[in-house]
């Protein structure tokens, strides 16, 4: 399919020698100008495409859909017409929580096309007690993190060594960031062994280049 | 624009396949344009090649008065995803309750997702304190939040019921703070969209299978 087959109607403008190329219309409005649809089988080269200027606003991404009849269609990414974007920003709010642990909530995005991240902690109620350890108190250790478990996020949020006494109530406000894998990478975990020390260097450059 | 002439501009290379110049007698491709070119239908690329690397290419956009441009992070108004950390220096003992980034609400969503706080002279010998006992541990607020009056995102950062104490000639006294907040900007309807908000009952339980929004 190499060969290609255009009927060219040319509009030459009368003062100068300029031609303008009309497919499917006799009033071209541009050096080539296509009434209807374009096919490029093999490479497009966009020569001098000028940039976005710093005064432009609400510009869309292009991207190419693999599945559509013909391969390969440009469409843009219209976010506000689809359910799910790149980014999404859900404000979650946890009440009726069993002293102060959320022990494992079971967000269940799919952590093979999701990640997620927490933003925006409100901690919202009574406090949790110092407990006396020897002639010392301690604070024990709030954790708040996502993470995957059995291939989906799950949430925990608490203070694993101490809890919230008896008769006291908190809620918990966070915003989950829930990336879509297409547009966001997941790097696999980068361990380092420290061997006690509190200063390292990662083994090598994490691969981002 | 009266005078319509119907030629075929068509140069036969060695082969058998016809190369097409438009503006151009010595055109490079099947078809090469010297100039623009308006598509009013769809365009369908079937073998634009692969991009494997991350640097050394720019995005393209459709601008909103449907141009094809090139995206330059650099000289755009905004990125897809933005960075901006926000330093209070000499907060109040107590935080900060209100504070107006000036932000829009509707062109942007604003999520704190990082913090620190520090002494005068970055001193680290500084720490949350409780007014009302000292053997509570204050929980924590940083977030930013939408003033629909102003229309602009507010930002809060503070500890419940709490001062900033640090040692000032032996005793603990309360002090001002350095507040450090990092901010991701996400821009509204670009890459990034605000889904409706959740609320989850625990019914006393530690355990729980949150429901999924639509969609995902």
């Amino acid at each position: 399919m190499r060969t290609i087959l255009i009927a060219l109607l040319v509009l030459f403008h009368l003062p100068g020698i300029t031609a303008q190329v009309g497919v499917g219309t006799v009033n071209p409005e541009a050096d080539l100008h296509v009434k209807g649809s374009t096919l490029v089988q093999q490479k497009m080269q966009l020569g001098t495409l000028p940039f976005v200027q710093s005064q432009e606003a609400d510009f869309k991404f292009l991207t190419r859909i693999n599945n559509s009849q013909p391969k390969g269609k440009i469409a843009i990414l219209d976010v506000d017409s689809r359910e799910v974007a790149p980014v999404n920003v859900i404000n979650y709010t946890f009440t009726g929580v069993s002293k102060d642990n959320l022990t494992d909530v079971n967000l269940q995005y799919d952590a093979n096309k999701y990640i997620v991240g927490l933003a925006n902690f409100r901690y919202v109620g009574d406090p949790i007690e110092k407990m006396p350890v020897g002639n010392t108190f301690t604070v024990g250790a709030f954790v708040m993190r996502a993470f995957i478990s059995n291939d989906t996020w799950h949430l925990e949020i608490r203070n694993r060594f101490l809890d919230l006494a008896v008769g006291k109530t908190l809620t918990y406000h966070v915003t989950l960031i829930i990336y879509d894998k297409s547009y966001y990478r997941n790097l696999p975990v980068i361990v380092t062994d420290l061997g006690g020390d509190n200063t390292g260097t990662a083994y090598a450059v994490p691969n981002l280049y | 624009m009266q005078n319509i002439l119907l030629i075929f501009l068509i140069f036969i290379s060695h082969q058998l396949c016809a190369q097409v110049g438009i503006n151009t007698t010595t055109p490079r491709a099947m078809l090469d344009v010297e100039g623009n070119a308006i598509l009013d239908g769809n365009l369908y690329l079937e073998e634009p090649g692969e991009f494997n690397v991350i640097r050394g290419s720019k995005l393209l956009v459709n601008s909103t008065s449907n141009i094809i441009l090139q995206y330059d992070i650099e000289q755009s108004k905004y990125g897809p995803i933005n960075y901006a950390q926000f330093a209070f220096k000499k907060a109040s003992t107590n935080g900060i309750k209100d504070y107006d980034t000036k932000i829009s609400t509707t062109d942007y969503l604003v999520t704190v997702q990082g913090y620190y706080f520090a002494g005068p002279g970055n001193d680290t010998n500084i720490m949350s304190h409780s007014k009302n006992d000292s053997n509570e541990i204050p929980g924590f607020q940083m977030y930013a939040y939408k003033n629909t009056e102003t229309e602009t995102w507010f930002l809060r950062g503070f500890f419940n019921n709490a001062t900033f104490r640090a040692p000032v000639s032996g005793n603990y006294e309360d002090v001002s703070v350095d507040l450090y907040m990092n901010l991701i900007i996400f821009r509204n309807g670009f890459i990034s969209k605000p889904q409706d908000d959740v609320t989850i009952n625990m019914n006393n339980s530690e355990t729980m299978t949150a429901p999924l929004p639509p969609g995902f």
